[in-house]
């Protein structure tokens, strides 16, 4: 707790005053179940603009919930959800769509029209666009994620990675200033993990905020730049990517491992101190870090 | 809205024995389309209301399934009084009688009335007495019930696996429903009950296509597993009827009696 403490200081410090540097601002959000579970408690976060943010945590830390809260799905039992200035509780699911586009889990439950160019022109069709944008919007996000050829298939008979691109498509073509993607790579194939992850990183590059939640450690640290530990409905760590993944006994309270690239590098550190006084390596997230550190520490 | 949801409890319907509950789930059906006369219907009604209450179901549930069947009961009394001839007429026709053809249509009978009153009273009381039996058993019992009662165990498990999908279908549904309002769809928030009712068979297609995957998968499970494969089954779980399951039955024969005699008599 002390560590989130520290960090969300430390970013506090980086970022001008002034609610408009933020995409998403959460204050004291609590949230409990029709049944009585209190799925969220005291939530504070707060994520600027083009973050690219990673959420982990076990299943039921509240991640899930969390999202749905952002994205207007559950409405807050106590305190707020500013979304690009605007307040959940002010707004219906699909005011804020225009601002904060949702991936839910497993695309086959929301893939439901009959061709591909339909499930994606679905959303600007409810924004009560004109045809030629609609179309120029589909065009845009199937060109985004790679599926133009196949705008005429029926979607629940593509492939899984084919599938779950339709659904971000169809988020896509709302163009909103936020992309939440909850457990995108789940039941993917490592190509499709990476092309799902692909899609998100451009989103990110092009300027907009990303939220990510998966139980893909590697891709957390290889793509995220901050990431988020949510434990029992309360924020265990925030910070750095690279900070939060450099305490592994933090993060085992939770049971999360970090990627076997970054405990490899950790062992390497741990080595090297040994072996050269003074010697203090960063923590290594990727395969290409750990060679980069091989590589120096073998220089004279 | 749930009918088949098990409420935890330990009310005398909960602790009953299912084929009791079976039984008298399926005599007090036909009693309900037996019976014509309006006192009865309430009388039995009444009874339902009240085992609802001793069995600590949620009054709220019940309050749904009354505020969810209004407009049909008022559809089926004004259409049962438009169509049944009677004396005495409620409401004069809407329809001057000297238009041709359709002169002197759109009056409401009282006699057609009450007898729509009588079909809304039959629905209600059936809908509210389903859950008193599938909200106070677990669904495994239940099907043990039936089993015991000579149904062959393949049917009672394909019962049991289709209540148990409900809950599932409901769920998937809120998710597409969920997806669809995440594209700015308003219809589920803010449409009308037309719009609303011409949205959901666009829900039908991933529930339909989910379904199907979910049957498969299932049958590959059972089959791995020999569903079937020995015809005397035995159970971990028994169900013994208690002199308490006897003397309820012997209870509701008097009662049956009675409304029967009622009708009849009165």
């Amino acid at each position: 707790m002390k560590e989130s403490r520290v960090k969300s200081e430390q970013r506090e410090r980086q970022v001008p005053a002034g609610g408009s540097e933020y995409a998403i601002e959460i204050n004291n959000l609590t949230f409990t179940y029709p049944g009585g579970f209190t799925a969220l408690k005291e939530i504070n976060l707060k994520v600027k603009r083009n973050e690219f943010v990673g959420i982990i945590g076990q299943n039921g830390a509240g991640k899930s919930t969390l999202l749905k809260n952002i994205t207007g799905l559950l409405k807050p039992t106590k305190g707020d959800v500013i979304v690009v200035g605007v307040n959940t509780k002010d707004s219906t699911v699909a005011d804020l769509a225009t601002r904060v586009g949702f991936v839910l889990q497993n695309p086959d439950r929301q893939l439901f029209a009959p061709t591909v160019e339909e499930e994606v022109s679905f959303g600007p069709k409810n924004l009560k666009l004109p045809a030629d944008e609609i179309k120029q919007r589909v065009q845009e996000a199937l060109g985004y994620v790679g599926l133009l050829e196949q705008k005429d298939a029926f979607p629940p008979a593509l492939s899984k990675g084919d599938r779950a691109k339709v659904v971000i498509a169809s988020v896509l073509a709302m163009r909103p200033e936020v992309i939440i993607l909850d457990e995108p790579t789940t039941g993917q194939d490592f190509r499709g993990c990476h092309q799902i992850m692909g899609i998100a990183s451009r989103f990110h590059e092009a300027g907009h905020t990303v939220l990510v939640v998966t139980h893909h450690m590697a891709l957390v640290t290889e793509y995220t730049q901050r990431t988020i530990v949510l434990c029992n409905g309360t924020v265990l760590m925030d910070g750095e990517t690279r900070e939060v993944f450099s305490h592994p006994e933090m993060l085992r309270q939770t049971f999360i491992v970090p990627p076997q690239i970054t405990q490899a590098g950790t062992d390497l550190k741990e080595a090297l101190m040994a072996a050269r006084r003074g010697w203090t390596p960063r923590t290594v997230l990727t395969v290409k870090e750990l060679g980069e550190d091989i590589v120096a520490a073998m220089k004279p | 809205m749930s009918v088949v949801q098990y409420v935890e409890g330990n009310s005398l319907l909960h602790r009953l024995d299912p084929r009791a509950k079976i039984i008298m789930l399926t005599i007090l059906t036909i009693i309900i389309f037996i019976v014509e006369n309006f006192l009865m219907i309430g009388a039995i009604l009444l009874t339902i209301l009240l085992l609802w209450w001793s069995a600590r179901l949620p009054m709220k549930t019940l309050a749904s399934y009354f505020k969810f069947l209004t407009g049909l009961f008022v559809f089926i009394i004004v259409i049962q009084g438009l169509f049944y001839s009677g004396e005495v007429i409620l409401v004069q026709p809407l329809i001057p009688r000297w238009v041709p053809l359709i002169g002197g249509l759109g009056k409401i009978s009282l006699d057609g009335a009450l007898f729509g009153i009588l079909i809304s009273a039959r629905i209600i009381c059936l809908i509210c007495l389903l859950p008193l039996v599938t909200m106070t058993t677990p669904i495994h019992f239940f099907a043990l019930g039936l089993t015991k009662m000579g149904l062959s165990y393949q049917i009672a498990y394909t019962m049991t696996t289709a209540l148990n999908t409900i809950p599932v279908l409901q769920n998937e549904a809120s998710v597409v429903m969920d997806a669809q309002k995440l594209r700015a769809f308003r219809v589920f928030e803010e449409g009308s009950f037309v719009q609303k009712l011409k949205a959901y068979p666009a829900l039908a297609v991933p529930l339909v296509i989910g379904a199907m995957r979910r049957a498969q998968l299932m049958g590959v499970a059972m089959d791995s597993r020999a569903f079937g494969a020995l015809k005397r089954r035995t159970y971990v779980e028994d169900i013994i009827m208690k002199p308490q399951d006897y003397a309820v039955l012997a209870v509701f024969a008097v009662y049956c009696a009675a409304v029967l005699v009622g009708n009849f008599m009165l």
